[in-house]
Protein backbone atom coordinates (compact mmCIF):
# COMPACT_ATOMS: atom_id res chain seq x y z
CA UNK A 1 0.00 0.00 0.00
CA UNK A 2 2.83 2.16 0.83
CA UNK A 3 4.13 2.16 -2.82
CA UNK A 4 0.39 2.68 -4.28
CA UNK A 5 0.26 5.53 -2.03
CA UNK A 6 3.82 7.21 -2.84
CA UNK A 7 2.81 6.81 -6.80
CA UNK A 8 -0.35 8.53 -6.04
CA UNK A 9 1.21 11.09 -3.93
CA UNK A 10 3.48 12.13 -6.94
CA UNK A 11 0.90 11.62 -9.60
CA UNK A 12 -1.54 14.12 -7.45
CA UNK A 13 1.61 16.74 -6.93
CA UNK A 14 2.14 16.73 -10.75
CA UNK A 15 -1.58 17.63 -11.47
CA UNK A 16 -3.07 14.38 -11.88
CA UNK A 17 -6.61 14.89 -10.62
CA UNK A 18 -7.74 10.98 -10.00
CA UNK A 19 -4.51 10.44 -7.82
CA UNK A 20 -5.85 12.11 -4.76
CA UNK A 21 -9.45 10.23 -5.23
CA UNK A 22 -7.63 7.04 -4.80
CA UNK A 23 -5.48 8.12 -1.73
CA UNK A 24 -9.20 8.81 -0.14
CA UNK A 25 -10.95 5.66 -1.33
CA UNK A 26 -7.64 3.72 -0.02
CA UNK A 27 -7.69 5.28 3.51
CA UNK A 28 -10.71 6.60 4.49
CA UNK A 29 -12.15 3.42 6.74
CA UNK A 30 -9.07 3.43 8.70
CA UNK A 31 -9.06 7.40 9.11
CA UNK A 32 -13.16 7.18 9.91
CA UNK A 33 -11.79 4.44 12.78
CA UNK A 34 -9.49 7.07 14.25
CA UNK A 35 -11.47 10.42 13.78
CA UNK A 36 -14.57 8.19 15.47
CA UNK A 37 -12.34 8.44 18.64
CA UNK A 38 -12.99 12.21 18.32
CA UNK A 39 -16.73 12.33 18.28
CA UNK A 40 -19.76 9.93 17.99
CA UNK A 41 -21.75 12.21 15.99
CA UNK A 42 -21.82 10.81 12.10
CA UNK A 43 -22.10 14.17 10.44
CA UNK A 44 -19.02 15.61 12.03
CA UNK A 45 -17.77 12.34 11.77
CA UNK A 46 -17.97 13.08 7.92
CA UNK A 47 -16.99 16.62 8.36
CA UNK A 48 -13.88 15.47 10.40
CA UNK A 49 -12.11 12.80 7.61
CA UNK A 50 -12.91 15.93 4.89
CA UNK A 51 -11.22 18.19 7.02
CA UNK A 52 -8.42 16.05 7.53
CA UNK A 53 -7.92 14.56 3.84
CA UNK A 54 -8.31 18.24 2.57
CA UNK A 55 -5.43 19.06 5.05
CA UNK A 56 -3.44 16.33 3.57
CA UNK A 57 -3.92 18.03 0.31
CA UNK A 58 -2.58 21.36 0.81
CA UNK A 59 0.26 19.97 2.92
CA UNK A 60 1.11 16.62 0.10
CA UNK A 61 4.39 18.58 -1.22
CA UNK A 62 5.51 17.54 2.57
CA UNK A 63 5.25 14.02 2.51
CA UNK A 64 8.69 13.14 1.89
CA UNK A 65 8.29 9.14 1.66
CA UNK A 66 10.43 8.11 4.16
CA UNK A 67 7.97 6.91 6.39
CA UNK A 68 4.28 4.98 5.91
CA UNK A 69 1.63 7.37 4.33
CA UNK A 70 -0.75 5.99 6.99
CA UNK A 71 1.33 7.56 9.96
CA UNK A 72 1.64 11.05 7.88
CA UNK A 73 -2.03 11.19 7.82
CA UNK A 74 -2.36 9.62 11.02
CA UNK A 75 -0.79 12.99 12.43
CA UNK A 76 -2.79 15.43 10.58
CA UNK A 77 -5.60 13.63 11.75
CA UNK A 78 -4.85 13.91 15.42
CA UNK A 79 -4.08 17.74 14.92
CA UNK A 80 -7.40 18.07 13.32
CA UNK A 81 -9.38 16.11 15.87
CA UNK A 82 -7.42 17.99 18.64
CA UNK A 83 -8.33 21.51 16.74
CA UNK A 84 -11.79 20.31 16.71
CA UNK A 85 -11.98 19.72 20.81
CA UNK A 86 -10.50 22.84 21.53
CA UNK A 87 -13.39 23.95 19.38
CA UNK A 88 -16.16 22.94 21.23
CA UNK A 89 -14.82 22.76 24.87
CA UNK A 90 -16.78 24.68 26.13
CA UNK A 91 -20.15 23.42 24.30
CA UNK A 92 -19.04 19.82 25.29
CA UNK A 93 -18.80 21.08 28.85
CA UNK A 94 -22.39 22.27 29.16
CA UNK A 95 -24.49 19.46 26.97
CA UNK A 96 -22.59 15.75 27.97
CA UNK A 97 -24.02 14.94 30.88
CA UNK A 98 -22.15 12.21 33.26
CA UNK A 99 -25.35 10.89 35.17
CA UNK A 100 -26.03 9.52 32.03
CA UNK A 101 -24.08 6.77 32.13
CA UNK A 102 -23.53 4.49 35.62
CA UNK A 103 -19.89 4.24 35.39
CA UNK A 104 -19.28 1.91 38.34
CA UNK A 105 -21.49 -0.40 36.91
CA UNK A 106 -20.03 -0.29 33.55
CA UNK A 107 -16.20 -0.49 34.83
CA UNK A 108 -17.59 -3.89 36.74
CA UNK A 109 -18.44 -5.31 33.99
CA UNK A 110 -16.69 -8.59 32.67
CA UNK A 111 -17.27 -7.30 28.81
CA UNK A 112 -18.96 -3.80 28.60
CA UNK A 113 -21.00 -3.46 25.94
CA UNK A 114 -18.70 -1.66 22.76
CA UNK A 115 -21.01 1.12 22.39
CA UNK A 116 -21.71 1.73 25.62
CA UNK A 117 -18.59 1.96 26.74
CA UNK A 118 -16.95 4.06 23.91
CA UNK A 119 -19.79 6.71 24.64
CA UNK A 120 -19.18 6.47 28.35
CA UNK A 121 -15.50 7.37 28.04
CA UNK A 122 -16.07 9.82 25.17
CA UNK A 123 -18.32 11.60 27.93
CA UNK A 124 -16.33 11.19 30.69
CA UNK A 125 -13.04 12.33 28.80
CA UNK A 126 -14.47 15.09 27.45
CA UNK A 127 -14.41 16.85 30.59
CA UNK A 128 -10.67 17.09 30.52
CA UNK A 129 -8.93 19.64 28.93
CA UNK A 130 -7.84 18.96 25.42
CA UNK A 131 -4.29 18.06 26.16
CA UNK A 132 -5.41 15.41 28.93
CA UNK A 133 -8.16 14.16 26.69
CA UNK A 134 -5.02 13.49 23.78
CA UNK A 135 -3.13 12.08 25.79
CA UNK A 136 -5.20 9.63 27.13
CA UNK A 137 -7.08 8.64 23.82
CA UNK A 138 -3.67 8.03 22.05
CA UNK A 139 -2.58 5.90 24.76
CA UNK A 140 -5.59 3.80 25.42
CA UNK A 141 -8.15 3.62 22.32
CA UNK A 142 -5.69 3.69 20.23
CA UNK A 143 -2.99 1.72 21.81
CA UNK A 144 -0.03 3.73 20.75
CA UNK A 145 3.60 3.87 22.59
CA UNK A 146 4.87 6.51 23.79
CA UNK A 147 6.87 7.59 21.58
CA UNK A 148 4.70 7.35 18.66
CA UNK A 149 2.23 9.56 20.84
CA UNK A 150 5.14 11.68 21.11
CA UNK A 151 5.66 12.09 17.34
CA UNK A 152 2.06 11.97 16.80
CA UNK A 153 1.65 15.59 18.98
CA UNK A 154 4.87 17.04 18.09
CA UNK A 155 5.35 17.03 22.10
CA UNK A 156 8.46 15.88 23.75
CA UNK A 157 8.56 11.94 25.21
CA UNK A 158 8.83 13.44 28.85
CA UNK A 159 6.42 15.81 28.00
CA UNK A 160 4.45 13.01 27.01
CA UNK A 161 4.89 10.63 30.35
CA UNK A 162 4.05 14.56 32.26
CA UNK A 163 1.33 14.63 30.55
CA UNK A 164 -0.34 11.15 30.73
CA UNK A 165 0.10 11.69 34.82
CA UNK A 166 -1.76 14.68 34.86
CA UNK A 167 -4.20 13.69 32.91
CA UNK A 168 -4.76 9.91 34.70
CA UNK A 169 -5.16 12.03 38.11
CA UNK A 170 -7.56 14.73 36.58
CA UNK A 171 -9.42 11.88 35.87
CA UNK A 172 -9.37 10.26 38.96
CA UNK A 173 -10.65 12.99 40.92
CA UNK A 174 -13.12 13.36 38.07
CA UNK A 175 -14.09 9.48 38.34
CA UNK A 176 -14.50 10.16 42.30
CA UNK A 177 -16.25 13.07 41.99
CA UNK A 178 -18.75 11.05 39.80
CA UNK A 179 -19.64 8.29 41.86
CA UNK A 180 -16.54 5.64 41.10
CA UNK A 181 -14.77 6.41 44.71
CA UNK A 182 -16.15 2.92 45.94
CA UNK A 183 -14.61 1.21 43.17
CA UNK A 184 -11.56 2.87 43.03
CA UNK A 185 -10.75 2.42 46.77
CA UNK A 186 -12.36 -0.85 47.52
CA UNK A 187 -10.40 -2.67 44.73
CA UNK A 188 -7.00 -0.96 45.13
CA UNK B 1 -8.83 -0.89 40.92
CA UNK B 2 -7.07 2.29 39.21
CA UNK B 3 -8.19 4.52 36.96
CA UNK B 4 -5.80 2.98 34.71
CA UNK B 5 -7.08 -0.49 35.02
CA UNK B 6 -10.26 1.09 34.34
CA UNK B 7 -9.87 3.17 31.72
CA UNK B 8 -8.12 0.09 30.21
CA UNK B 9 -11.16 -1.79 30.39
CA UNK B 10 -13.45 0.56 28.90
CA UNK B 11 -11.09 1.77 26.26
CA UNK B 12 -10.15 -2.13 25.61
CA UNK B 13 -14.16 -1.99 24.92
CA UNK B 14 -14.45 0.58 22.82
CA UNK B 15 -12.12 0.32 20.44
CA UNK B 16 -14.40 -2.69 19.63
CA UNK B 17 -17.02 0.06 18.57
CA UNK B 18 -16.97 0.83 14.97
CA UNK B 19 -17.86 4.06 13.08
CA UNK B 20 -20.29 4.10 10.77
CA UNK B 21 -19.51 3.43 6.44
CA UNK B 22 -18.89 7.10 5.21
CA UNK B 23 -17.76 8.04 2.33
CA UNK B 24 -16.41 11.15 1.59
CA UNK B 25 -14.41 10.88 -1.51
CA UNK B 26 -16.63 13.13 -4.06
CA UNK B 27 -17.04 15.70 -0.89
CA UNK B 28 -13.42 15.75 -0.66
CA UNK B 29 -12.66 16.21 -4.21
CA UNK B 30 -15.21 19.01 -4.23
CA UNK B 31 -13.98 20.96 -1.57
CA UNK B 32 -10.30 20.42 -3.27
CA UNK B 33 -11.38 21.95 -6.44
CA UNK B 34 -13.01 24.65 -4.43
CA UNK B 35 -9.76 25.67 -2.24
CA UNK B 36 -7.53 25.56 -5.69
CA UNK B 37 -10.70 27.84 -7.04
CA UNK B 38 -10.05 30.34 -4.06
CA UNK B 39 -6.58 30.67 -4.76
CA UNK B 40 -7.29 32.24 -7.82
CA UNK B 41 -9.65 35.06 -5.84
CA UNK B 42 -6.70 36.96 -4.34
CA UNK B 43 -5.93 38.10 -8.14
CA UNK B 44 -9.96 38.32 -8.64
CA UNK B 45 -10.56 40.39 -5.66
CA UNK B 46 -7.73 42.87 -5.84
CA UNK B 47 -9.06 43.50 -10.00
CA UNK B 48 -12.71 43.53 -8.61
CA UNK B 49 -11.87 45.77 -6.36
CA UNK B 50 -9.49 48.07 -8.56
CA UNK B 51 -12.66 48.28 -11.53
CA UNK B 52 -15.25 49.42 -8.57
CA UNK B 53 -13.03 52.15 -7.28
CA UNK B 54 -12.20 53.39 -10.83
CA UNK B 55 -15.92 53.19 -11.82
CA UNK B 56 -17.05 54.97 -8.30
CA UNK B 57 -14.66 57.47 -9.42
CA UNK B 58 -15.56 57.95 -13.31
CA UNK B 59 -18.90 58.22 -11.83
CA UNK B 60 -18.65 61.14 -9.13
CA UNK B 61 -16.91 62.84 -12.26
CA UNK B 62 -19.67 62.46 -13.95
CA UNK B 63 -22.51 63.51 -11.42
CA UNK B 64 -20.37 66.93 -11.00
CA UNK B 65 -20.10 67.48 -14.56
CA UNK B 66 -23.97 67.49 -14.97
CA UNK B 67 -24.48 69.18 -11.34
CA UNK B 68 -22.10 72.19 -12.82
CA UNK B 69 -23.81 72.06 -16.09
CA UNK B 70 -27.10 72.58 -14.67
CA UNK B 71 -26.53 74.91 -12.31
CA UNK B 72 -28.90 78.41 -12.96
CA UNK B 73 -25.83 80.52 -11.53
CA UNK B 74 -23.12 79.28 -13.78
CA UNK B 75 -25.76 79.85 -16.82
CA UNK B 76 -26.21 83.18 -15.49
CA UNK B 77 -22.62 83.92 -15.26
CA UNK B 78 -21.57 82.26 -18.55
CA UNK B 79 -24.53 84.00 -20.10
CA UNK B 80 -23.20 87.88 -18.33
CA UNK B 81 -19.75 87.02 -19.15
CA UNK B 82 -20.33 86.26 -22.43
CA UNK B 83 -18.60 82.97 -22.19
CA UNK B 84 -21.49 80.82 -23.39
Amino acid sequence: MDDLDLCDVQASLRGDGDAFGRIVRRHQSQLSTRMWRFTRDRQVLEELVQEVFVECYTHLASFKGTGAFSHWVNAIATRVGYRFWKRQKKAAEKTINLEEWDLPALARQERPDPQLAADALHAMLSKLPPRDRLVLTLMYLDELPLAQVARQTGWSLTMVKVQAHRARKKLRALMQKHGMSDLLETQE
Amino acid sequence: MSEHEILQKLAGAARWDMPPAINVADEVMRSIAGARRRSFDPAVGYFAAATSIAAAIVGAVAVELWINWQDPLLDMVSSMTGMN
